[in-house]
């Protein structure tokens, strides 16, 4: 049994390499910080670890400059062909694709967009983050596509409506 | 000899060096010793030093101080209530991410006549309320902003002069804070507001930098009588973004030679009233926003007057448009044809910027007359105005100087046919 499924494995393994040498995988393209800018908050990007990017299955690049851009931009523009979506080690700061990463929401990491979600390139290191920074949560890309992408602060909050509530929530900012 | 003298130099340097690590410690050893209230006047010199002020005192410079410090920590760190400072010139030298020339916590504090020179931060307001800040100037290596302000509310900045920073004044979940009279030059983002409400900006100038101001998620900012000047040396320039943001008040302002003029995206309940827009190459571009307000505004020589993506419902009434054409018929001082801007250009360039290379060229002109946009995608003006709503003063010595290096040029072609043949 045990043998069965390792050499499942094994063979799985060896058909994704195949896989992989077969494509053109799509490389992450670096950071002009002279002219990019967020798709979608318009803020210049600077090449540091909240850098994240998307490439178009037709190659266009597009740079964000917090994770929680990215997700923005994903939720607005279903219909759009995704062919590879990179996020950067906190440390390192090397790209990394988006499933391979580990993350860390921490509402006290200050990031470029607020959205407070940091990105690791391995698990042992983001627990270590966590374990050292009170009030942390690990997630996976998969929590992230999950995860309720509003800046979390009170004054931080993403409505448009202009009702009471808004005037509420900031009498109780203060 | 010349080693006995070089020795001798040594020796007398040396004698020099313990007084002035002695001299270090003395302010701050001062204003250990200070009562609440106190005045401590500093002696003109340098000091290698870094000063931690915890109490109500006052700090004063006599002639020319220079505060200096490489280290990690701040040059100056105030917090507590009340303290001011006063004619001191700052400099940071460290260059570490966080590195901040002074840093200020705690509420009403004082700082004027300081002169920054530092390679990442100029002045951090963490948590504090009340302080200003005045007659100071700030200058930076374009790696952290000059001033930056973290949950600060009611703040005033007057009269800084800010040159070469990352944001000139950034503003974080700060609230009511007034910023008035600086100027802010060569840097990325002149004033910088996110997440922050209730800011007051006034008669403040922001030239050459990236974009002139920029407000994100911010709710009733005022943006009043500033100059938005020559925002145009990047791709992504503009002189005001308005990103996210809900009833903002723009008044009384000048954007001249900007890329963009006012870029308002995703943001609503805004007004734009009386503003000039000159010499930009758009003046006012919209982009999925709706319900905002562009009235009594003066375009005067812009590329292109105003553009609108996915905006139809704006209000955009009887300002003053001088690429329209214009008939007033009943003479009330409004022109009876409609003006409407075309967002075709702009739809299309959004998909493959490198169209703008075609930008004016015949062809495409053709193309926009046969392909209209739909008409609620337009960004119409019901009744343009007839009249300007602000003065405009057209620059005279461009074109003058044109005249006289045009006729220099004549006589020095005709002084070669005629002096180059008499030699022969």
């Amino acid at each position: 049994m045990k043998k069965k499924l390792l050499s499942f494995i094994v063979l799985a393994g060896l058909i994704m390499i195949l896989a992989a040498c077969g494509n053109d995988k799509a490389q992450p393209v670096s950071i002009n910080e002279a002219t990019d800018t967020c798709e979608t908050c318009n803020m210049a990007v600077i090449d540091n670890q909240h850098a994240t990017q998307i490439i178009l299955e037709n190659g266009k690049s597009m740079v964000f400059d917090d994770v929680g851009c990215m997700y923005e931009w994903v939720t607005k523009h279903e219909n759009e062909k995704i062919d590879a979506q990179f996020v950067r080690d906190y440390h390192d700061e090397e790209w990394i694709l988006v499933d391979d990463a580990t993350y860390v929401y921490n509402q006290s990491v200050k990031t470029p967009m607020a959205y407070n979600v940091i990105s690791f390139k391995d698990k042992a290191t983001a627990e270590e983050f966590a374990a050292e920074n009170e009030g942390s949560t690990i997630m996976t890309a998969n929590d992230l596509a999950e995860h309720d992408w509003k800046q979390k602060d009170d004054k931080a909050n993403h409505s448009h409506s202009h009702s009471d509530d808004e005037k509420d929530d900031h009498s109780h900012s203060h | 000899m010349k080693i006995m003298n070089y020795i001798m130099l040594l020796l007398v340097l040396s004698f020099f060096l313990p007084a002035v690590s002695e001299a270090e410690g003395t302010i701050q050893s001062k204003i250990n010793e200070a009562q609440k209230g106190a005045v401590i006047e500093i002696e003109e010199g340098e000091y290698e030093e870094t000063l931690v002020i915890t109490k109500p005192i006052t700090l004063k410079g006599k002639g020319e101080i220079l505060l200096r410090s490489c280290l990690s920590e701040p040059v100056v760190t105030i917090s507590g209530e009340s303290v001011t400072l006063k004619n001191i010139k700052v400099e940071h030298c460290g260059d570490e991410k966080e590195a901040t020339a002074i840093y200020v916590t705690g509420s009403n504090h004082k700082l004027e006549g300081i002169a920054i020179e530092t390679k990442r931060f100029g002045i951090r307001l963490d948590n504090a309320n009340g302080v200003t800040i005045k007659d100071s100037e700030i200058v930076g290596r374009k790696q952290g902003n000059g001033i930056d302000l973290w949950k600060s509310n009611q703040n005033k900045f007057e009269n800084l002069k800010i040159n070469n920073v990352l944001d000139g004044i950034y503003l974080e979940k700060s609230d009511g804070n007034t910023i008035h009279r600086n100027d802010i030059q060569r840097s990325r983002y002149g004033l910088h507001l996110m997440f922050s409400n209730e800011n007051v900006l006034e008669e403040n100038a922001s030239r050459a930098n990236i974009t002139g101001t920029m407000l994100m998620e911010s709710k009733r900012t005022v943006v009043r009588n500033n100059k938005f000047l020559s925002n145009n040396k990047s791709v992504n320039a503009q002189g005001l973004l308005i990103y996210l943001s809900t009833d903002t008040e723009v008044t009384g302002n000048e954007f001249i030679s900007n890329r963009v003029g006012i870029f308002i995206e995703e943001a609503e309940n805004n007004r734009i009233d009386t503003n000039k827009i000159m010499d930009n190459f758009i003046g006012v571009q919209f982009k999925k926003s709706n319900e905002n307000k562009v009235i009594r505004n003066t375009f005067v020589g812009n590329v292109n007057d105003a553009q609108a993506i996915e905006s139809a419902n704006n209000q955009v009434n009887g300002n003053y448009w001088d690429a329209a054409s214009k008939i007033d018929v009943n003479g009330d001082g409004k022109s009876e044809i409609v003006y409407s801007a075309d967002p075709y250009f702009l739809t299309l360039t959004n998909a493959v910027p490198e169209y703008q290379l075609f930008f004016q060229t015949p062809g495409l002109i053709l193309l926009q007359n046969i392909l209209k946009s739909p008409a609620d995608q337009l960004l119409t003006d019901s009744a343009p105005l007839m009249n300007m709503t602000l003065e405009v003063e057209k620059e005279k010595s461009t074109s003058f100087s044109l005249w006289v290096i045009s006729v220099v040029m004549i006589l020095s072609s005709f002084s070669l046919f005629i002096f180059g043949r008499k030699r022969r």
